[in-house]
């Protein structure tokens, strides 16, 4: 199965192209049914890269020459390691599930080849980030997830809000890769190299015996700064990257905005592919940010930052879609702290859950805007009745996002909660509680409003085909028995990512912590039952939270601030530059044209046409020009 | 005899044959004038001839040729002056500045 | 093969000499004898490249005949005036391009209806300037063919342009004829200094036989410079010179303000000329004469030209955000371009060196494809003003694609040839100026800004009711877009066919220059 790794992100490229060639001619079912196809047969080979994995360990890359660079050749090719092998498996899972699901939802959609074929190219680029084996190849399929997400979210492009959002997705995610471009470089410019392990051995030397970059072997950084000062720019920098990616703040902006593409995009951008990414950025780049205790101290915060901020935000928001959006930046603010503090496994296990019941609470929430073609809570109500299976979905879903055990999300949350109390950063423990007491809040505030009370709606709701059930289904049992591969019994996980010793830290279960987590999460629910079970509004209840409300539904003013401090000035500075380049730099180069010009006009009036005045000044001049030569000769 | 007289003599016909060219108005007076200073030079041409240590006769030659030369000027000359005349009504050389800027 | 230079020179004037010969009212036959001079010419430029040495990086493909002899010319030498060709790693790619992007015009300018004869002869011969310019072996070739480029370029703007396009075109050749007289000093210096140098060091026997002629030629240049050193003072002073010569050649900061008039007042067919090759030369010259033959002037100025380099970034991305008009944006976009590659030469690097050639094919392409594909939908709209456009994906979607696609290579996106020639140029740029690289990559962020921004207003939101009822691509348009298309992922997905041939004479710079 090992040898056929790299049949799993070329199967979506080859379903896109297939796609690509053949347009409108296919079938709904044709369409469908390759690209669904192209991502099962990778999810059945990446089951047997993970058994194989788990028996053998990782296995070294495979590698090509891409292009003779300087002193050294690029390669293209791929690793296969522990990590990668557990991404693989969640990301074809997810896809796969999404694949059928969107079937249904894009339904009759004009672009609906086109639509698979965006889908297969994101998958494909997600896949390949997964497999690389070097930092060049990650960048390259970091830029075209990115690119794709800005198709896909654009996809309905004459939507005005679509188009804005996805060039905002774009540009924002770019500020971040700009970031991890120029850490790519510096690591490139220490070491000499993009391959993951010459890159490490190097880390580990400098971190083991704090060798000088000279004596690592490539000099060319060492002019420009010393060496702990290069580990920590760059780990910082790679950050950055993750912090686009990841919707971390301050550049957690884009992702909101990007529910505006279709549902099932959200689902797979939230869940599997786009922003799962960062995290994996930084998990894969651990040896890293272990060398720099300021870069992982900063990955922490952040961290820990954006998950109680996010969550805040997610209490007030009336779009079903935008509350799962923030809860999404929410949690990945969890896995960010978890990598921050250096636990590894928690980390990761938690993008995995995550990945289930995010899926799943997106692809339930596309089920009900299906079903009603309104995406406003205020709209909706009582679907317990006429959607079950959503409901039923659903409800795992809330109850896994919310760590009630014994849910996944309950197990892996936990673990990152212990780890970031035990590695003594108690504030950020307290962010993470708070940001799970605000997550139970605000999920099951979308869950009473959903489900519960009386339906308000005109048209008829009724739950789509099994393309669209089958998958709530799978993802719903996901969601609730995942977390099994790793608690504290049996931390299979566990030891499934650590198979050459140790990374990070992993610290044993602390029961009194999990009790805390698990009645903040019940609390939570509590709240959100006492103010919009049966379906309430508590209008009254956000009145009176006044201005903590605002701040809340208006998302902290952040649009409105960076519309302010840097779009504004961006723009102004273009028109105002614009200006000078047009009246003040080609201004002087026509000042120069038009002195020239005047110059010969003024000076063509004195030829006026008189032999005589000719003849006069003729021999005057003549005159003249004998004196001096006359003087100069020494005779006068 | 001395060079210097002469040369006087060519020099002075020459100035006044430039100040009427340049400052009369009328076309026959200037083509006259121009005509001065053409004699001007054939005098010094003449002299020169006279005066060089082995005298010869080219200068006055090139004298006659001069005349002669002088003479086609004066009938192209004229007859401009004769079609300008005829078009414009006037020899006034003020008038003659079609070829300005 | 020995002479397939200059059969690629040749075949575009004599095709545009038996246009000549041709009534103007035949236009099929014209536009089809135009095709087949670009094309067969563009055919032996890639038989070249597939046929070309990567092992030396000695001048391939040599011609020379000699077109003069002036004995005593300087301190009893002779000087000899030659037609000589050869291309090494750096100018064989950039032939290619030169073949690719005038058949591509060719065929685009099937759409052209006035004067289709005097616009077939000029586009030929265009053509045959850029040709010869890439081609030379010879310092005075070289110079020849420039001012040929000049003049051709000149009247296609001059005659086929938009409304300003007089003044357009005036602008265009005063910047270029002044850059093309300080150039002319350069090369003059750089011979009357080679010659010098030979001379006193052949006194003490550094040389053996040291020419007895005051040579023109590249290739003795490029060997003799690893042999004799000219002084430093001389180098700088003649670097300052090419310095001069290439920021008014290539349009950097603040020597710019003709480019962007000069596209915006152009037909489309022009732009592509101008843009996808016409603008690759300021560069060349930079890589060909200052950078190879003054090396301790290069060393001297390296900062400079970092500076320079930046704040061309800088400035063209900035003012591209603000710009109204899609030619004006491409414009500013390649300003702030090539502004990356004069910072990475400035670094010396052979990574950067590299970088150069990439960026200049990769660059060369994709403003013809922008080029393309926005001239493709004011054809159809009838404007090039981004405000009054808007919804083209929805009649327009394979235009639109394509744009994309050119957008997103400009922008950088790796699998296209703009990624590579990026991220070489700004390696090369963090080994030595890591503050002012770091400047430069506000560039890459701007780029996606105002390219997506510019992408978002013309072809997404809703249908603009203003515009006409309009047809996707013909094939006029369509080949050239498909070809330029798949060149450009061609390089971005296997850059090896391009960096292969450059890697060799990239290194030879390098070693030259200590980097």
């Amino acid at each position: 199965m090992i040898g056929l790794t790299w049949l799993v992100p070329v199967l979506p490229l080859i379903a896109y192209v297939v796609l690509l060639a053949t347009g409108k001619r296919m079938s709904e079912m044709a369409i469908t049914a390759i690209s669904v196809l192209a991502v099962l047969i990778g999810l059945i080979i990446s089951i047997g890269v993970v058994a194989a994995v788990g028996q053998h360990g990782p296995y070294a890359p495979v590698v090509y020459n891409w292009l003779a660079f300087g002193q050294t050749t690029l390669t293209m090719g791929y690793q296969v390691t522990n990590l990668n092998a557990m991404m693989l498996l969640v990301v074809t899972l997810v896809s796969t599930l999404v694949f059928l699901f969107s079937k249904s939802y894009m339904h009759g959609d004009e672009r609906f080849s086109r639509f698979y074929q965006y889908l297969n190219l994101f998958v494909f680029s997600m896949l390949g980030l997964v497999i690389t084996s070097n930092l060049l190849e990650l960048y390259i399929f970091w830029e075209l997830v990115g690119v794709c997400s800005y198709l896909l979210v654009g996809f309905w492009y004459f939507k005005p809000e679509a188009a804005v959002a996805a060039k905002k997705a774009f540009i924002v995610t770019r500020i971040g890769d700009v970031g991890l471009f120029i850490g790519i470089i510096l690591l490139y410019l220490g070491t000499g190299s993009f391959d993951f392990t010459v890159v490490f051995s190097h880390l580990h030397h400098f971190a083991s015996a704090q060798a000088s970059l000279g004596a690592l072997g490539h000099d060319a950084i060492t002019r420009l700064m010393n060496v702990q000062t290069w580990v920590t720019l760059t780990a910082l920098l790679v950050f950055v990257g993750a912090v686009g990616k990841s919707a971390q703040f301050p550049l957690h902006v884009w992702l909101p905005d990007a529910m505006e593409g279709p549902t099932p995009v959200s689902a797979l951008i939230h869940a599997a592919t786009m922003v799962a990414a960062g995290v994996y950025l930084v998990a894969r780049m651990f040896p890293l940010f272990e060398a720099s205790s300021t870069a992982s101290e900063t990955v922490a915060i952040i961290g820990g930052v954006t998950a109680i901020f996010a969550a805040s935000i997610g209490l007030t928001q009336r779009d079903i879609k935008r509350v799962i959006a923030y809860s999404t930046v929410s949690q990945l603010g969890y896995m960010m702290l978890a990598m921050g503090v250096g636990a590894y496994v928690s980390g990761m296990f938690h993008l995995m859950t995550h990945a289930f019941f995010k899926a799943l609470l997106f692809l339930a929430a596309g089920s009900v805007i299906h079903a009603l073609d309104t995406q406003d809570l205020f709209e909706m109500g009582g679907l317990r009745k006429y959607m079950p299976i959503t409901h039923a979905t659903f409800l795992a879903g809330a109850l896994a996002l919310s760590g009630i055990p014994p849910f996944a999300g309950f197990w892996s949350k936990d673990d990152i909660l212990t780890a970031t109390f035990d590695s003594g950063h108690y504030v950020l423990y307290a962010f993470g509680l708070i940001a799970a007491f605000f997550t139970a809040v605000y999920i099951f505030r979308v869950y009473f409003l959903t489900f519960s009370g009386t339906y308000k709606g005109s048209k008829h709701p009724h739950e789509g085909g099994w393309v669209m059930t089958l998958p709530l289904l799978v993802l719903g049992l996901l969601a609730t028995f995942a977390g099994f591969i790793n608690t504290p019994f049996a931390p299979i996980l566990s030891r499934f990512l650590q198979p050459n010793g140790p990374v990070g830290i992993d610290p044993p279960a602390n029961w009194g912590l999990m009790a805390v987590s698990a009645v903040v999460g019940l609390l939570g629910i509590g709240l959100a039952y006492s103010l919009y079970g049966g379906g309430k509004r508590a209008d009254a209840w956000a009145k009176r939270m006044g201005f903590l409300y605002a701040l809340s539904y208006n998302k902290w003013y952040i649009d409105e601030l960076y519309a302010l401090i840097i779009v504004l000035p961006v723009v102004t500075l273009a028109e105002g530059l614009q200006f000078f380049d047009r009246w003040i730099v080609d201004g002087l180069v026509r000042l120069i044209g038009e002195v020239g010009y005047t110059g010969g006009v003024s000076l063509k009036y004195s030829a006026d046409g008189q032999i005589q005045t000719y003849g006069l000044v003729t021999a005057f001049g003549l005159a003249a020009l004998a004196l001096v030569a006359l003087r100069i000769g020494g005779v006068l | 005899m001395a060079l210097q007289p002469f040369l006087a003599l060519g020099a002075v016909l020459f100035g006044i044959g430039l100040y009427g060219a340049l400052t009369k108005r009328n076309l026959i007076i200037v083509l006259i004038s121009i005509e001065m200073m053409l004699n001007a030079a054939n005098i010094n041409l003449v002299a020169f001839a006279h005066f060089l240590p082995k005298p010869n006769i080219e200068g006055q030659v090139y004298a006659l040729f001069n005349i002669a030369i002088a003479a086609a000027e004066v009938a192209v000359g004229l007859a401009i002056l004769l079609s300008f005349f005829r078009a414009r009504n006037t020899s006034d050389v003020r008038d003659m500045n079609a070829m300005k800027w | 093969m020995a002479d397939v230079l200059l059969f690629i020179v040749l075949i575009p004037l004599l095709a545009g000499l038996l246009i000549l010969a041709l009534p103007a009212q035949a236009r099929g036959i014209i536009r089809a004898v135009g095709l087949v001079g670009a094309l067969i010419p563009a055919c032996f430029s890639f038989a070249a490249y597939l046929a070309f040495d990567k092992q030396t990086t000695d001048l391939q493909f040599p011609f020379t005949a000699t077109w003069m002899s002036i004995a005593n010319a300087y301190n009893m030498l002779t000087l000899h005036i030659n037609f000589a060709f050869g291309v090494d790693g750096i100018s064989m790619p950039l032939v290619v391009l030169v073949g690719v992007i005038s058949t591509l015009t060719m065929i685009r300018s099937f759409k052209v209806t006035e004067r289709v004869k005097s616009h077939y002869f000029w586009m030929l011969f265009l053509t045959m300037g850029l040709y010869g310019v890439f081609a030379a072996a010879d310092l005075f070739t070289f110079f020849f063919f420039l001012e040929s480029t000049l003049v051709a370029s000149y009247l296609l703007i001059h005659i086929w342009g938009g409304e300003m396009r007089h003044y357009a075109a005036t602008k265009f050749l005063i910047y270029r004829g002044l850059a093309s007289v300080v150039l002319l000093a350069g090369l003059i210096g750089l011979a009357y200094a080679y010659a010098t140098t030979a001379q006193v060091a052949s006194s003490s026997v550094l040389i053996p036989n040291a020419p007895n002629f005051l040579t023109l030629s590249i290739s003795q240049l490029l060997t003799e410079a690893k042999l004799i050193h000219i002084p430093a003072g001389t180098q700088n002073v003649l670097f300052l010179v090419f310095l001069l010569a290439v920021l008014m050649e290539e349009a950097f900061v603040p020597f710019h303000t003709w480019l962007p008039d000069a596209h915006e007042h152009s037909d489309t067919g022009t732009n592509m000329m101008i843009g996808g090759a016409l603008m690759k030369i300021g560069l060349y010259v930079l890589l060909r004469f200052a950078v190879s033959l003054l090396p301790l002037g290069l060393a001297h100025y390296a900062l400079w030209l970092a500076v320079f380099g930046v704040i061309s970034i800088l400035y063209g991305a900035i003012v591209a955000v603000a710009s109204k008009d899609w030619r004006r944006l491409i414009a500013f976009s390649s300003i702030s371009h090539m502004g990356l590659v004069l910072l990475a030469i400035g670094s010396m690097q052979e990574i950067g060196i590299q970088g150069a050639v990439f960026m200049l094919v990769s660059s060369g392409l994709l403003t013809a494809l922008l080029f393309i594909t926005v001239g493709a939908q004011a054809d159809r709209t009838g404007t090039f003003k981004i405000e009054n456009l808007g919804g083209l994906s929805k009649s327009l979607p394979v235009i639109s694609g394509v744009m994309l696609v050119a957008a997103l290579g400009s922008v950088g996106l790796p699998g296209l040839s703009g990624f590579i020639s990026e991220f070489s140029l700004f390696v090369g740029g963090f080994a030595v100026f890591p503050t002012l690289s770091a400047l430069a990559t506000l560039g890459m962020i701007f780029a996606a800004f105002y390219l997506l921004w510019a992408m978002q207003r013309t072809t997404f939101g809703p249908v603009n009711t203003a515009l006409p009822v309009m047809t996707d691509a013909n094939a006029v348009e369509m080949v050239p877009m498909v070809i330029l298309v798949a060149l450009v992922v061609l390089i971005g997905v296997f850059p090896g066919v391009l960096g292969d041939v450059v890697h060799g004479t990239a290194q030879a710079i390098a070693a030259r220059i200590g980097g």
